[in-house]
């Protein structure tokens, strides 16, 4: 059980194998025990954290990179892996015959039974250099026979991996929502914090530019901001700044909950406390009030993400989010949304599905993380 | 009350005329102006456009001046004439354009909003009072279901299951026959018809995260002193759930009912592009892409506008509802 | 305007016909559509005239057909038979703005030939004469030719195109520059009511085929030949006073002047301006609306050969829809008529169900073949001398696989060409652009070497002539047509690179591409240019303006010497440009025929447009009893694309299922 510990909950301690009795266990022990009896949100823990470890080596993970592409194999349909159950057991997928059909302009795809591919586990295949620097060409699952059609979740129109770039595209859409979120805290946090901690004048100040900022919609700050990207700029470099744009737009959530939380603990006996010890306002905030509601945070952030993810979505298929070459599952479902996907190669939605199953499992631990933050909750 | 009133009344101008200013900027963010594409359709009818003549035509429509003038300009318009200026793009005032696709956006916004609360009210105060009931979890499944699919995912679908499997594939409102015909039955039933898919697909991200809410904020309220109170006093169940800690899970809602109003106006613009609806948000999308400034810019004022006023109204309702933050204005407006 | 048999009055005919439906038992309850309008029955093959219109005819509100057709009406033959009258045509459109569903309103002076290619042909001018080696153009008008509300189209209403709008500055700015051989504005002189002269200092050679082209003289421009003069007096500034045009102006709100006038030009916004084309416009796409409707011209001035007016076809019916349910309302066969926004990605889907939805697909000619654009008047010397070097596009083009991206792309159906017109084109020669297009890495590291690209960096790319790192900026948008433009960037960026050559793709929005473009500055863009027809729109071959993809600076250059964005060219490239200047002013056929030719050879030779993969074929979609649609025609602007088959002669098998 140790293993639970993910990118998401960094700071969830581990549970001690002995456990301290419920009287002397301490807040953070207390909330753990309650989250690890939401069975739904453990297992959606698992999944996140499975996500993120396919974000963090998909390179290793997807059969091919993301560009490798087969003229010959253009929308070429899933294939079936089977198992052999001959003298030695392996698992195989069948070749497929594509003829071109000159009406349609498509291949017709008929399975080949009587070709097998043999599948293994740290197959060779594409060279790739891991985060940039570790160059391999094992990938986890792969055809045994370097180059041999293996497409688990068939191919797009250029006939590439429709798998491989599902996988790619995890690292770009969950970080866009961890980079977002992080950016939209810090933002949060100081504003919120100030707001709530001071109160008054400048309470009221904030809580006017929250509303301001609440009160526009999103479409004009999106596409001003999405076009105000130079064009020169590089992938990377238009990849942070959307990153930053849906920041500018999701902070404001934030910013009023974390608020309301320092407006109820600001008049706790053990601020006050503080405060007569002579702390300085940042030692109380820093030190007293903001380990009281980091759970509360956390929880936030964990919902925040998914909003996040379905944004890029949005923008990608407004076309002014992320774009090819560049591969997030945005760009991805915008180029899946036309009838020939949807009659002639449905399986492309998988990225639809890769989004949907993210953002589920994180609502379902940041909910779990709520209710288990939540100290009236028997 | 009277005072509070048109004291709020009037702290409104400055955030309008503020939250129309930044907006009016941020349209202009974008290199170029309106006249880029116009010559560049010019140009490919083969007439080459030089740059006197661009100057010329600059002038012609005020884009010579700063965008901080061009707004005085059009703000005094509106003030002193009630002129929201001229859209580029289809050569109208802005204000017939708006009155067009108003009631359309606004009547969709109202129907999706209603179905919306009823649905999320019914669902939520049930789930809620049968925590972990079988029922609460096939909704609490459907909801997740209903944040995480993108709407425009949902729509695509569903319309081509509508092709799939009954052969017809809905588009717009109405159907081209019915467009111009007077209102009868037919008509009526015609636009139901159009209408469900746009309802259901809109609503139901909504209704997912208000279900979501009002369950957990209905949650904290059943485990407070006063229901375990009330219930030992014998109160009916159900009134017990009714008149108290439900309408105390509601407040968080109606104090932010205004701030769903931005979202009418360009929150549909994905399922309305793909659904072929004609409301504000492809209108608003189209001016922005082409720096149709006029019109961008008087969709979003009356956006802010009605959002400003949209808080003001839940912050009665709130008053109405909730007798502590009445005593609270009658503290402050001393 | 107060002629008794306005189209105001064919109108409240139908008004009269929807009261008279509305008693007899229309209420509120109905769940009924109809109006009742065009009854849509089959008329007997006897009949002059559509049935709608002898019932006007009956009841007084039109004058008999004698009266409304010329005196020498054009006659059309049929392509397959002669028709029913009657049905309502069903066609879509994407996007609220396109124009070029309005084709069906328009009329020529000349009308193109629905042919291969299509020729100059008569219209409302029966017959022409080219004077002094194309100096002076005579047209004469068919006489008795009336405007949709019954008034006599004249000379006079050229005159007003040629007075009150190509000359007055503030409609237009610039005297279009169609009209103006050599940059030097032609003159309309009206000899009689039925005699137009066009008078140019130099020859022209080219208006034959411009008059035929309504993206540039059709009511959509800014340089529209055919004005109803009578109805827009009461809007020109030069006929009213500055009191009646503040009152007008005041119904319908504009900007400036000239938007208002161009507003009630508009023929397809605005239903009361009269036209001269088969349809006119009765109901206007408006506010939240989807749906545009027109209804046949009562005074259309073509015939069958039986003399029987044309258009067979009563109405048509225009709806907005988005991309994707356009492709499912024509694979359900609700569409009748539709080559425009039928994307290639939908073709499976609409074979598939052409059988059992009772439509039928033809195969048109496609025009687009999306091709790289290299900037050769680029800002930064150092690419520009290098881009301009044969050797460099050389091997550009022969490193890519352009087999490979045929078997992917188009299942090996697509043609394999640089763009250099195309086949179908009058100054096409057999084997151009077929130059550096075989797929050679050897050849092309060889050619790139020799281009002074020798020397590479520490990542195996080639540097820049001088030294420097290279990275090359490939821009594209969405065109809707041809491959997808980033697919194509994409594959350069593959293949390049087994050359040493980086590039990196950049998407972009239409309206950010318009905006760059007349500055000149990027590397490169993925375009399908035009390919047929090309003289008249020469920006693709050319660099005559600003959009001229492949030399933006050149383009501006030649438009004003003096532009801040221009750049004088030098060499082959300026050679096209004289070449142009000579086709223009040239009126034989054959001496034209061979400066286009020479134009296109400089462009056989120097690939400046690196082809990739044209799109094989453009699906048409058509009812399944719809006649007398032309199997195979080029779907192109230049043609209006599906007005390439005359919608006005063609006709429905069973119009009562088309009502």
């Amino acid at each position: 059980m140790t293993t639970l510990q993910t990118d998401t909950l960094a700071d969830t301690p581990v549970p001690a194998t002995e456990e301290p009795a419920l009287a002397l266990a301490s807040q953070r022990t207390l909330i753990w025990r309650r989250f690890k009896r939401n069975k739904l949100a453990v297992v959606s823990l698992w999944i996140v954290g499975f996500i993120y470890f396919t974000a963090a080596f998909c390179e290793f993970l997807a059969p091919q990179t993301q560009d490798t592409y087969a003229s010959d194999r253009a929308y070429a349909p899933p294939q079936l892996m089977k198992v052999s159950l001959t003298s030695s057991p392996h698992l195989f997928v069948n070749g497929y015959k594509g003829t071109p059909n000159p009406e349609t302009l498509l291949r017709d795809y008929t399975v080949d039974k009587s070709q097998r591919y043999g599948v293994r586990l740290f197959a060779k295949g594409d060279h790739y250099k891991l985060w940039g620097l570790i160059p391999s060409d094992r990938h986890l699952l792969g055809p045994s026979q370097p180059g041999a059609p293996f497409h688990l979740l068939g191919t797009d129109d250029q006939g590439r991996d429709n798998l491989s770039r599902v996988i790619y595209g995890t690292r770009i859409s969950m970080s866009v929502g961890l980079i977002g979120v992080s950016a939209a805290l810090v933002l949060g946090l100081l504003l919120g914090g100030i707001s709530g901690y001071f109160g008054g004048l400048v309470d009221g100040i904030v809580q006017r530019v929250i509303e301001f900022f609440m009160s526009i919609p999103t479409l004009p700050l999106w596409l001003g901001l999405a076009a105000a990207v130079p064009p020169g700029w590089s992938a990377l470099k238009t990849y942070f700044a959307i990153t930053l744009i849906l920041s500018l737009i999701g902070w404001t959530g934030l910013a009023r909950v974390i608020r309301s939380r320092f407006l109820q603990i600001r008049d706790e006996d053990f601020v006050l406390a503080a405060e007569l010890d002579g702390a300085r306002w940042h030692r109380v905030v820093g030190r007293h009030m903001l380990p009281a509601f980091t759970s509360h945070i956390i929880a936030s952030l964990t919902l925040a993400v998914p909003g996040m993810i379905l944004g890029e979505t949005a923008l990608s298929f407004l076309g002014l989010g992320l774009q090819p070459p560049v591969v997030s599952w945005g760009v991805l479902l915008s180029g899946a949304q036309s009838i020939r996907v949807l009659t002639a190669a449905p399986w492309l939605l998988a990225a639809g599905a890769a989004v949907v199953i993210a953002v589920m499992a994180l609502n379902f631990v940041g909910d779990g993380l709520r209710d288990a933050a939540d100290p009236y909750e028997s | 009350m009277a005072g509070y009133l048109v004291r709020r009344l009037l702290a409104m101008l400055p955030t309008v005329l503020l939250i129309s200013l930044v907006s009016f900027l941020i349209i202009q963010l974008p290199p170029g102006d309106f006249l880029t594409t116009v010559v560049a359709k010019l140009q490919q009818q083969g007439q080459t456009v030089g740059s006197d003549q661009l100057a010329a035509l600059r002038a012609q429509y005020a884009l010579d001046k700063s965008p901080l003038e061009q707004y005085f300009r059009w703000m005094t318009n509106i003030v002193l004439h009630g002129d929201f200026g001229q859209s580029f793009q289809y050569n109208k005032p802005v204000s017939t354009l708006l009155g067009e696709r108003l009631p359309l956006t606004l009547g969709l916004g109202l129907a999706t909003w209603l179905i919306g609360w009823t649905v999320a009210l019914i669902a939520g105060i049930y789930s809620a009072a049968r925590r972990y009931s079988k029922l609460d979890y096939v909704i609490t499944a459907l909801t997740f279901l209903g944040l995480a699919v993108p709407g425009f995912l949902i729509a695509l679908t569903v319309v081509y299951l509508e092709f799939k499997l009954f052969g017809v594939t809905l588009s717009g409102l109405v159907s081209p026959e019915f467009e111009d015909a007077s209102w009868n039955l037919g008509k009526l039933l015609d636009l139901l018809n159009h209408l469900w898919l746009p309802v259901l697909v809109l609503a139901s991200g909504g209704v997912a995260g208000t279900i979501r809410v009002l369950r957990a904020n209905l949650l904290d309220e059943l485990h407070k002193p006063y229901v375990t109170a009330a219930r030992a006093r014998g109160l009916d169940e159900r009134k017990l759930l009714m008149r108290y800690p439900t309408r105390v899970a509601l407040n968080p809602f109606i104090a932010t009912i205004g701030w769903t109003i931005p979202a009418l106006f360009d929150g549909e613009v994905l399922v309305a592009s793909v659904l072929g609806l004609e409301t504000t948000g492809p209108l608003l999308l189209n001016a922005l892409k082409s720096q149709d400034m006029y019109l961008a810019g008087g969709i979003i004022l009356i956006a802010c506008v009605l959002t400003v006023i949209g808080t003001l109204i839940s912050d009665l309702l709130l008053a109405a509802v909730d007798a502590r933050v009445r005593i609270g204005y009658g503290g402050s407006s001393k | 305007m107060s002629d008794p048999l306005s189209r105001r009055t064919f109108l409240r005919v139908s008004g009269l016909t929807l009261s008279a439906s509305a008693v007899a038992g229309c209420s509120f309850f109905s769940t009924d559509a109809k109006k009742a309008s065009g009854s849509g029955a089959a008329a007997d093959a006897g009949a002059k005239e559509s049935p709608v219109l002898s019932a006007m005819v009956k009841n007084g509100k039109l004058p008999p057909l004698e009266q409304r057709l010329p005196k020498n009406p054009m006659v059309i033959k049929p392509i397959q038979s002669p028709g029913k009258y009657g049905g309502v045509l069903q066609r879509g459109q994407i996007d609220r703005g396109a124009t070029q569903n309005q084709y069906v309103e328009f009329a020529g002076l000349l009308e193109w030939t629905p042919t291969t290619p299509a020729e100059p042909g008569p219209g409302l001018a029966e017959k022409w004469e080219v004077l002094e080696d194309g100096k002076v153009y005579v047209f004469h008008l068919r006489e008795g030719v009336k405007w949709s509300d019954g008034q006599p189209f004249t000379a006079d209403d050229l005159m007003f195109a040629y007075e009150k709008e190509f000359l007055n500055k503030e409609l237009n700015p610039v005297f279009p520059g169609w009209l103006a051989p050599g940059g030097k504005p032609g003159k309309f002189v009206k000899v009689d009511d039925h005699t137009l002269r066009m008078e140019f200092e130099v020859p022209h050679g080219l208006l034959l085929k411009y008059l035929c082209f309504i993206g540039l003289t059709g009511f959509g421009s800014s340089s529209t030949v055919l004005l109803p003069a009578h109805y827009l007096k009461q809007f020109h500034k030069d006929f009213i006073s500055p009191a009646q045009l503040k009152t007008l102006m005041k119904k319908y709100p504009a900007p400036t002047w000239s938007d208002f006038f161009k507003g009630r030009r508009d023929i397809w916004k605005n239903a009361d301006a009269p036209i001269l084309g088969p349809w006119k416009l009765v109901a206007p796409l408006q506010g939240s609306g989807v749906t545009a409707r027109l209804e046949r011209n009562p005074y259309y001035w073509k015939v069958d050969e039986q003399g029987r007016q044309l258009p067979y076809i009563d109405s048509q019916q225009y709806t907005v829809m988005p991309a994707e349910t356009l492709g499912l309302r024509a694979a359900n066969g609700q569409l009748d008529l539709q080559v425009t926004d039928i994307q290639a990605e939908q073709l499976p889907l609409l074979i598939k169900n052409q059988e059992s939805k009772g439509y039928k697909v033809n195969r048109w000619v496609a025009e687009p073949n999306t091709s790289i654009n290299l900037n050769q008047s680029h800002p930064d010397p150092v690419l520009r001398a290098l881009f301009q070097k044969v050797d460099f596009r050389a091997g550009l083009s022969h490193a890519i696989n352009r087999k490979e991206m045929n078997d992917a792309l188009f299942a090996g159906q697509g043609f394999i060409r640089h763009p250099c017109a195309q086949p179908e084109d009058e100054y096409f020669e057999k084997g151009m652009g077929q130059r550096f297009i075989e797929y050679d890495v050897n050849e092309a590291n060889k050619r790139l070497d020799a281009a002074g690209l020798t020397q590479r960096g520490p990542d195996g790319m080639r540097l820049r002539p001088d030294g420097k790192k290279m990275q090359l900026v490939g821009r594209c948008f969405e065109v809707g047509v041809g491959i997808d433009a980033i697919s194509v960037l994409e594959y350069a960026q593959r293949y390049w690179k087994a050359v040493g050559i980086d590039l990196v793709a950049k998407p972009m929005t239409p309206e950010l591409w318009y905006e760059e473009i007349p500055h000149g500055d990027y590397d490169l863009v993925a375009y399908p240019p035009a390919t047929i027809l090309w003289d008249i729109d020469s920006l693709w071959y050319i660099p005559t303006n600003g959009l001229t993809y492949w030399a933006p600076k050149y383009g501006n250059w030649y438009g004003n010497p003096k532009d801040k964005f221009g750049l004088e060219p030098t060499g082959d490239i300026r050679k096209l440009q004289t070449l142009y200047d000579q086709l223009v002013t040239t009126a034989d056929k054959d001496k034209r025929l061979d400066l286009g030719r020479q134009i296109l050879k400089l462009h056989d030779q120097n690939v400046w447009i690196i082809g990739t993969v044209g799109t094989p074929f453009q699906p048409l979609i058509a009812a399944g009893d719809l006649r007398n649609v032309r199997p195979d025609a080029i779907a192109s602007f230049r043609t209006h694309y599906e007005n390439a088959s005359s919608p006005e002669q063609m006709y429905f098998d069973s119009p009562e299922k088309h009502s």
